[in-house]
């Protein structure tokens, strides 16, 4: 090979890399998934984590909540002219867009489990 | 209870602070143009020009891995000023600010330099929003993909 593959300080070559673990891709681990709803965990009605399904679907509803109203107190704030950096504001905007329709997707699947066992006949 | 909705947001924070970034560094070049007619006066030098430097934010509050905190952006170190050019002296005996033999002190602040930091620093920010449209895209791809 042509003397470019000298690896090491200063040498050219291809960089070291070190091999990628699960971890750094942000793998989960199985059986606690720590998606963007939180602690809707395999396992379900886990009590170490701290209330049920219920509670866990309404913390992920005021955290959508709070986003909308992050959104509306920047713009607020932009237009009594605070210094609000204009790209704070888009890129709350897109979280809060981000956030709602992930919440619609769960309510329409919700919805539809709810449909598809009530009107399974007994 | 913390936060659900976090995880997903790490790439709009660590955009977030690239573009504010990005902006302080167009606020520090404009800085410059605008003083770099300024020759000082009897008891204080011209205007030195001013360079800043960014720092790699480290994720304190999430989980941290074997090797180290994982980076959660950037954000401004110092304002530094350039002390590595002097002052240019130029022969003007009619400048107000002329000293003795007639020369007058220019700012260190190179307009052709500032210009082509200037085009470095758009181009910088565009690429972070174009990084900033990915993810969002990614996003909004992952949930209409489950839309059935």
């Amino acid at each position: 090979m042509s003397g470019f593959d000298i690896i090491g300080p200063g040498g050219y070559g291809p960089p070291q890399l070190r091999p990628l673990e699960p971890r750094d891709l942000g793998a989960q681990e199985i059986g606690g998934a720590q998606g963007p709803l939180g602690e809707l965990s395999i396992e379900g009605g886990d009590e170490a984590s701290g209330g049920s399904f219920a509670d866990k679907l309404e913390d992920a509803l005021s955290s959508v909540s709070d986003l909308r109203n992050d959104v509306k107190s920047k713009a607020e704030a932009l237009a009594r002219g605070e210094p609000v950096e204009l790209h704070e504001l888009m890129i709350s905007m897109g979280k809060s867009d981000v956030a709602f329709n992930m919440m619609l997707e769960v309510r329409n699947k919700l919805l539809n489990a709810w449909d598809t066992i009530t009107r399974s006949s007994v | 209870m913390s936060d659900p909705m976090r995880g997903v947001f790490r790439g709009f924070d660590i955009t977030n602070s690239a573009l504010t970034a990005e902006m302080a560094r167009a606020e520090v070049i404009a800085s410059n143009l605008m003083n770099m007619h300024d020759t000082g006066g009897p008891d204080r030098d011209p205007y030195r020009r001013k360079t800043l430097v960014f720092e790699e934010m480290l994720d304190t509050v999430g989980a941290a891995t074997a090797d180290g905190l994982p980076a959660a952006g950037v954000r401004i170190g110092r304002v530094y000023e350039d002390t590595t050019t002097d002052f240019t002296p130029v022969y003007d005996p009619g400048h107000p600010h002329a000293d003795g033999e007639g020369f007058v002190r220019r700012s260190n602040v190179d307009l052709f330099r500032e210009l082509m930091d200037m085009t470095v620093v758009r181009r910088s920010f565009q690429a972070n929003l174009s990084a900033m449209r990915t993810y969002r895209g990614m996003l909004q791809a992952t949930i209409q993909n489950f839309r059935s």
